[in-house]
């Protein structure tokens, strides 16, 4: 066999193999099991541990490119917090988040959002606030100057959440589902270090995989208390919400899609290592 | 005087900001008259910073309509970024007049055009990447040295970890997973974050003291 | 409201964006760039929509802001409005004011943040991590070791990052082993990258395989027809080879 010509296969066949194969468990699952990890278990159960009234920030800050990833992430945190009573707080620091944001709150709240009866008191959307990580300081120190009005252009001072919810010292929990800058390490500096370190405001992430594994040292450090890591932490805190709620999953299918988009990788990467020791020993080079 | 008002009066203001900030934050208790001050401060910087983005909307209208009227290279596709533009826009402008408050991105429609029509095609564009990053597995990745194969087989363990099938291949794997991403990977990943906070403070240091002023655009205007 | 109609125009426009957009990567051709150009279109007015509604929201709107006649959200407003002398030669200085007090403020809160979380807080944890104790040493891998590891860890990749001497002797052993733990480091962002990257191409598929209107109507139906189109416009480029793209 010509080792070369195998090195030099057209990456479109690639490409191909990839479609085919990870189509395959979308139309059939295969219904693997899902193991909960360390730290999806950990975000599942600080949430648990507040109680009804407490005051949460659920912000969303990405953009369509993770909606995969983070949409199911802040279902199941919104999800959850409705669940236990909690009063949210909803925003976003990336201006991409606004609108995402307002379609996951309608999934979880109703389709009639923001017209429902607790809207302003138990749940509110302030939608964008400008200034990236500035925005997010001045949201921590003072909630009324970071943003006149909610999403809708009701002005701070006429809805009764936010009459309680005047700087960081008032809320029991920051969820920040994120994909970038401004995003978990921004509430550590900006927010969380300025009014009393993790203690006074635990932080819970959902992320993009790419992210995680630079916000470890910050979990390492307790600053980060719990984090949905991806699709596959995703999958993860649904499955835990659907043993204690009844929460609909939905992501069985995808994280089987998952699994054979990895084993492929793989498989990639070990069919162009034999294909590169095969052509070196037959004294090739590889182009 | 000229150089006073062009370049010295700027960079004592960014000095200032800077100070106030810093001064604010350790000798001032949240809830005091000075901290609320600077949150006044920051809560103006919002705005600052919204109309800095409308420049670059500006530049980029201005650079497809001169393609268009010069014909220039891809000046049909240029075209389709006015049409994209006139056609939101309008759709924004119609959300203006029926919102109550006169909101833009807040009414309805803008918001289901961006939700429906504008989401398909970023996450299509972003999700090329996964295409590429797999013909990048199966050219790129070589054992050529140990480096390297560290690399690939942490690499390959949080890949297989992370997924169900890792779990149903050997019930170890999640768990080697999670210890590679809180032992060897937080370690690594601290040094980093320590790198680069070194890095950050010095570079904001500079900016205050004047040094760096890359920010304020070329010297000779 | 928006109309429930919608939704199927959504789909199929969703269809035939998608197909285009994978089309390039066959070979790049008119279909993907038209949809590429007609994002950055949308893209620039959604940005001018966000930041039309951030100033109304945050300086014009709300408690305490200038429709309540609170002037002082005059000021940040008059200032942004500085930034245009970015398109004057005369006047370019201008641009500057309103640049300058961003950047100082910005750089104020970066010193501020980054020293307690990025750099006090974490020498910190390290400096805690658990070596002696009551179950320290138990179990597999016991924490006493995961903490040895992270220490000797951070120490070595520090010191890769150390130029000021030649890496030779100790600190050369000390830089060998920190750019172990980095390239596992990396290792764990490239098994990120790739799960991410992914999961959103398992995203487009699912809105292809399970996007549906009314009972009658499924996304995929359509995926024939928008390939169609991306091979009759292969077939028509080819024909025309002298023709501009």
């Amino acid at each position: 066999m010509d080792w070369k010509t195998i090195t030099q296969i057209d990456r479109r066949y690639l490409y191909i193999i990839l479609f085919i194969f990870v189509s395959i468990p979308l139309l059939s699952p295969l219904n693997l099991p899902i193991l909960v990890g360390e730290h999806a278990q950990a975000m599942y159960d600080t949430t648990e541990t507040l109680s009804a009234g407490d005051i949460v920030v659920c912000s969303f800050d990405f953009g369509p490119a993770t909606i995969p990833e983070n949409r199911p992430q802040a279902k199941g945190f919104l999800f959850q917090a409705r669940e236990l009573g909690l009063r949210v707080v909803a925003t976003a620091f990336w201006a991409s988040g606004g609108p995402l944001g307002e379609d996951i709150l309608r999934d979880v709240y109703g389709s009639d959002f923001p017209a429902i009866p607790e809207y302003g008191t138990d749940v509110v959307y302030l939608g964008y606030i400008p200034g990236n990580e500035v925005g997010m300081q001045t949201f921590g120190d003072d909630t009324w100057t970071a943003k006149g009005t909610d999403h809708y252009g009701t002005p701070m001072a006429d809805i009764p959440l936010m009459q309680d919810t005047r700087a960081a010292e008032d809320l029991s929990l920051w969820c920040e589902i994120t994909s970038g800058t401004p995003g978990e390490q921004q509430v550590i500096q900006f927010v969380q270090g300025r009014h009393g370190g993790p203690a006074a405001l635990p932080l819970v992430v959902g992320s993009t995989a790419v992210s995680v594994p630079g916000m470890m040292p910050f979990y390492a450090a307790g600053q980060i208390v719990g984090i949905l890591n991806g699709l596959s932490g995703a999958g993860e805190y649904e499955s835990l919400l659907a043993g204690a709620y009844g929460y609909p999953t939905e992501l069985l299918a995808p994280l089987d899609a998952q699994s054979v988009a990895h084993v492929i990788v793989i498989l990639f990467i070990i069919a162009g290592n034999i294909s590169y020791v095969l052509t070196r020993s037959s004294g090739g080079k590889e182009k | 005087m000229s150089l006073v008002i062009k370049r010295y009066i700027p960079l004592v203001i960014t000095f200032l900001m800077g100070i106030i900030m810093v001064i604010a934050t350790y000798f001032f208790a949240p809830g005091t008259p000075a901290r609320d001050a600077t949150a006044l401060l920051t809560g103006s910087v919002d705005i600052l910073v919204v109309m800095a983005g409308v420049i670059g909307l500006i530049v980029l209208i201005r650079h497809h309509s001169v393609n268009i009227s010069k014909r220039g290279r891809f000046w049909k596709y240029s075209i389709f970024t006015i049409i994209g533009v006139i056609l939101y826009l309008i759709i924004g402008l119609y959300g203006v007049a029926t919102h109550p408050q006169h909101l833009m991105y807040a009414s309805d429609l803008f918001a289901w055009v961006y939700n429906n029509i504008y989401v398909s095609m970023d996450m299509t564009i972003f999700s090329l990447l996964a295409f590429f990053i797999a013909s990048a597995a199966y050219r790129a990745f070589r054992l050529r040295s140990l480096e390297a194969s560290i690399l690939l087989i942490v690499g390959a363990l949080m890949l297989l970890g992370r997924a169900p099938v890792g779990g149903a291949i050997w019930e170890g794997l999640p768990t080697i997973a999670t210890w590679l991403l809180n032992v060897p990977n937080t370690a690594g990943n601290r040094a980093i974050t320590i790198g680069i906070a070194i890095g950050a403070i010095l570079l904001a240091i500079r900016q205050l003291m004047g040094i760096e002023r890359g920010y304020l655009g070329p010297e000779q205007q | 409201m928006i109309p429930p109609e919608l939704d199927l125009f959504a789909a199929i426009f969703g269809v035939f964006a998608t197909i285009f957009i994978y089309s390039f990567l066959w070979k790049e051709n008119p279909l993907s760039r038209a949809v590429e150009h007609l994002f950055i279109g949308l893209a620039a007015v959604f940005t001018l929509a966000f930041m039309y509604d951030a100033a109304l929201t945050q300086g014009v709107w709300g408690t305490a802001r200038l429709y309540e006649g609170n002037l002082i959200w005059a000021i940040p407003i008059l200032i942004s409005l500085m930034y245009f002398f970015f398109f004057s030669k005369k006047y370019f200085y201008l641009y500057r004011y309103p640049v300058s007090i961003v950047a100082g403020i910005m750089a104020g809160m970066m010193i501020t943040g980054m020293i307690q979380s990025n750099f006090l807080v974490q020498i910190q944890s390290t400096a805690q991590l658990p070596l002696v104790g009551a179950g320290v040493w138990e179990g597999w891998p016991p924490p006493g070791l995961d903490s040895i590891i992270i220490i000797i860890g951070i120490i070595t990749a520090l010191s890769f990052f150390f130029f000021t001497w030649e890496h030779t002797g100790i600190l050369g052993v000390s830089t060998k082993i920190g750019r172990y733990f980095l390239m596992a480091t990396f290792g764990a962002a490239y098994g990120g990258t790739v799960m991410a990257r992914m999961s959103l191409f398992i995203g487009r598929l699912r809105f292809l395989y399970e996007t549906s209107y009314s009972d009658w109507f499924w996304a995929w139906y359509l995926v024939p027809i928008a390939v169609l189109c991306v091979v009759g416009v292969a077939l028509w480029q080819r024909s025309k080879p002298q023709a501009e793209d």
